[in-house]
């Protein structure tokens, strides 16, 4: 598929996301779903999304569902139908829907949507990042003591940087480095899955952002099994300046 | 204290809070220059701006005003501001951004606003007639320590403080569910007033960046102090600890630790 087909049926994907978020009545949102950290809402917005994207030639990952789709098709779409499930949970207004098509040669087309503010975020394969139509780069910080940092987890009192923001939603934090919003992400907390991280990662990538993870393991996969620790950052020297945090990680 | 008509104080700082919001509001996503007050203290004109038009509304009252920005007299009855609370989200593009605006009586906060332009949240609270969002009477919430999500900031403004606010923070991640860095702490104390949140905690923080926010969790059932339990001192010393009476206190406990 090209990329301009498959940012429409995201786009299209991203509506239907919206609209199951807006159709929630907030005495439900901390309703649990069929599996322990899952909500009734995971579910519900997970329905809406692939009923879009099983109309296309494509295999699907997602972390609500599991793998479902056409399979051997040479386009897989990895979906979080909700990343920041417990900021929805509490109205924190963090929380998007991420989805990746991914082919032979790796992350090829993103989609993260801030379901919250609408604030969307996009990334093609050798084609750019943008932000709302507007193309997007990282900043150009190189040290870590200027530098204003997401994190996931907590960052040693020692270490000295020039602000933090933990915001709950790795998806949109990696966005946010894209967007120069913030100059670095990094988890330090527990391993997250490819649908935590593979739009927000190319979205990074296009916008001129290094991505890592310990031992730098190939992270760019649709394993539904896989489990990375991710940073990304705006230059490799700020990268390098973080990467000793993960210690014996 | 008694003679001031709340209710129409209250209407007072809302619309204030909404005016600077409208700038705050048409500024957001446009490139700016920026001017550092100190470590990790930012100002922009939007700043400027915002507060210049709260001040204009501020004025029917006839009460002094202290702005970040601008200063001014810090009377016994007087308005403190912060015209836009969140600057670094604001310039960065990030949308958590508040404009507060509170009325202090003889040391307690007595009405005041909170408004998020760019989410278009409106919080609002007087002594003694309860907290509101966009109108919707506002509790606190009622979850247990361990399901707790509390806010928090660096103490910026002193990493002299860090190890100690670092004890306090490994203990919270160890007893409490998670937390969120937010950066505008007038959001963190409106969102614990909503339930939002659980809590909140911070070091050395501006009366103008807690003013109304503290009337709003006080109001919406919820206990401030600053981190020695004190109800009284939080708004001098700007070292604060808010949220549902089970999460405040846990807070507590764990700001207990700041000097083992």
């Amino acid at each position: 598929m090209h990329p301009d087909q498959l940012l429409a049926v995201f786009s299209r994907a991203g509506d239907v996301a919206r609209d199951a978020v807006g159709a929630l009545d907030p005495a439900t949102l901390r309703d649990p779903g069929v599996r322990p950290g899952q909500y009734a809402f995971d579910l519900t917005v997970d329905a809406a999304v692939l009923k879009v994207l099983h109309r296309e030639p494509v295999r699907v990952v997602s972390e609500e569902s599991g793998v479902t789709g056409i399979s051997g098709a040479p386009i897989t779409v990895v979906l979080d139908p909700i990343d920041g499930s417990t900021n929805l949970s509490r109205s924190i207004p963090y929380y998007a829907v991420a989805l990746c098509a991914v082919d032979k040669d790796g992350p090829y087309v993103a989609y993260v949507r801030n379901l919250a503010t609408g604030t969307t975020t996009t990334a093609i394969r050798g084609g750019g990042a943008q932000r709302d139509g507007i193309a997007i780069t990282a900043t150009r910080a190189t040290d870590r003591d200027h530098a204003f940092l997401s994190v996931e987890g907590r960052l040693p009192a020692d270490v000295a940087c020039r602000g933090q923001r933990a915001l709950g939603s790795a998806q949109l934090s990696l966005c946010d480095v894209a967007a120069g919003a913030v100059d670095a992400y990094i988890d330090l907390d527990v391993p997250i899955a490819p649908w935590d991280y593979l739009a927000g990662v190319l979205a990074c990538r296009e916008a001129g952002a290094v991505v890592s993870s310990p031992g730098r393991s190939a992270i760019d996969t649709t394993d539904p099994d896989a489990r990375f620790l991710v940073a990304a950052a705006a230059t490799p020297e700020l990268l390098g300046q973080l990467r000793p945090l993960w210690g014996a990680q | 204290m008694s003679d001031l008509d709340l209710v129409a104080l209250g209407a007072l700082a809302e619309r204030a809070a909404r005016a600077g919001g409208e700038i705050v509001r048409a500024e957001f996503g446009t490139p700016r220059q920026e001017t550092s007050k100190g470590p990790g203290d930012w100002v922009s004109e939007v700043d400027l701006r915002s507060e210049e038009i709260i001040r204009t509304v501020l004025a029917e009252s006839g009460l002094p005003v202290h702005g970040e920005e601008a200063g001014g007299e810090r009377a016994d009855i007087g308005w403190f501001v912060d015209p836009l609370d969140g600057t670094t989200n604001f310039l960065r593009g990030i949308h958590a951004v508040g404009v507060s605006v509170g009325l202090i009586a003889h040391g307690k906060p007595v009405a005041g606003a909170v408004f998020a332009p760019l989410l278009d949240e409106m919080f609002t609270a007087t002594a003694g007639g309860g907290a509101y969002r966009d109108g919707a009477r506002l509790h606190v919430s009622s979850r247990p320590e361990h399901e707790a999500i509390v806010a928090t900031g660096f103490p910026f403004r002193r990493k002299d403080r860090m190890p100690e606010y670092d004890r306090v923070l490994q203990a919270v991640f160890t007893h409490l569910e998670d937390i969120r860095r937010i950066g505008a702490a007038s959001l963190d104390l409106a969102w614990t007033a909503a339930g939002v949140l659980d809590g909140y905690f911070e070091l050395f923080l501006g009366p103008w960046d807690v003013a109304a926010g503290a009337l709003l969790v006080r109001e919406a059932g919820g206990v401030i102090t600053d981190w020695e339990g004190d109800a009284n001192a939080w708004l001098t010393s700007g070292c604060i600890v808010a949220g549902s009476s089970v999460t405040h206190a846990a807070l507590l406990d764990c700001a207990k630790l700041r000097t083992t």
